[in-house]
């Protein structure tokens, strides 16, 4: 007979990397990488840059839940085709997907709000925003490395914990660096690879 | 704290599933008292639940200090989906009851129980 909740044997609520039905579906996978909040009002295009599942909709979703403000994801094909909202505080996913034209204006817009524009993006935009007269700032998440997956992983593990249970469940360093390995610059991939390792250490039981 | 209890932990999709509320309550009595199945799907991609069944406590069989228990029978329809346990994705069958008690701040109180359903034997 199977146990009615596994995870309970190793101490544990649930899988420790599930994901959430939060928007972004990764609000559970912000890594505090000791950046600060963009300041609001500042006539300032603060972009956000790196690989794809490193974690850019993750940050803004986290700043904007912190500080408030829009949020939007622009889709690829026809969807894109409209203005970005400008407000004191705004946070563009997926940005270099605007048409340019329509990117101008709205920066241009965040310029005689004033405005901060928080910006998802895989392209470099500081082109646009300078001609409009916007100071850019550009943050690189890094990539995914050993040491943050394994902090991260911690603090994972220890949130899923139950009350007054010791908890039966750690990844070693070995095992990081091959998820590390498995999900190349992805966090998204990475925290899959940690739900399967965890699902397989239950299952083991 | 309210108590579910469960007859059986594992129960087949078509079967009864039988359990009983315990209660002391203390005032103030609730003025709405529901016990639900349902299931829900956690793990990686997008989440899924259903609540399957409800049923409704007449509030009135509880009286302050004194203990009442409530048997409850839920049927699990063929039709459900069955406990899973998967690398990526698990089918969690639970049964809950919740307490709504009058005035704004007053928190609800809120007891769930896991199960697991089982398909059927040929």
């Amino acid at each position: 007979m199977s146990p009615i909740d596994p995870y309970a044997a190793l101490g544990l609520a649930g899988n420790p990397f599930v994901a959430t039905a939060e928007a972004g579906a990764a609000a559970g996978e912000w890594i505090d990488r000791g950046l600060a909040l963009p300041p609001v009002g500042d006539r300032l295009l603060l972009q956000i840059m790196g690989e794809m599942g490193a974690g850019k909709t993750t940050h803004l979703l986290h700043c904007q839940g912190q500080i408030g403000g829009i949020y939007c994801c622009y889709p690829a094909g026809l969807g894109r085709w409209r203005v970005p909202p400008v407000a004191p505080i705004a946070f563009w996913d997926e940005a270099d997907r605007i048409p340019r034209s329509l990117l101008a204006l709205a920066l241009w817009r965040a310029v005689h709000l004033p405005a901060t524009i928080v910006a998802g993006t895989h392209a470099d935009l500081s082109g646009t925003a300078l001609q409009v007269g916007l100071r850019v700032q550009t943050i690189y998440l890094p990539k995914l490395e050993v040491e943050t997956l394994l902090l991260w992983a911690t603090q994972r593990i220890a949130a899923a914990r139950l009350p007054d249970k010791t908890v039966h469940l750690s990844l070693t360093p070995a095992e990081a660096a091959q998820i590390v390995e498995l999900a190349g610059a992805s966090w998204r991939k990475a925290a899959v690879h940690l739900h399967v390792w965890a699902a397989k250490q239950v299952s083991q039981l | 704290m309210i108590d579910i209890q469960l007859s059986q932990t594992e129960v087949r999709v078509g079967d009864v599933l039988s359990g009983r509320l315990i209660w002391t309550p203390a005032r103030p009595l609730p003025k709405q008292a529901t016990v639900a199945i349902g299931w829900r799907t956690e793990g990686r991609g997008t989440v899924n639940s259903q609540k399957v069944q409800e049923l409704q406590i007449d509030c009135d069989r509880f009286a302050t200090g004194i203990t009442t228990t409530i048997p409850v029978q839920f049927q699990i329809p063929t039709s459900a989906p069955v406990s899973y346990d998967g690398l990526l994705l698990r089918i969690i069958w639970e049964a809950t009851v919740v307490l709504a008690f009058p005035g704004l701040l007053t928190r609800n109180q809120q007891q769930a129980m896991l199960f697991r359903v089982l398909p059927r034997s040929s």
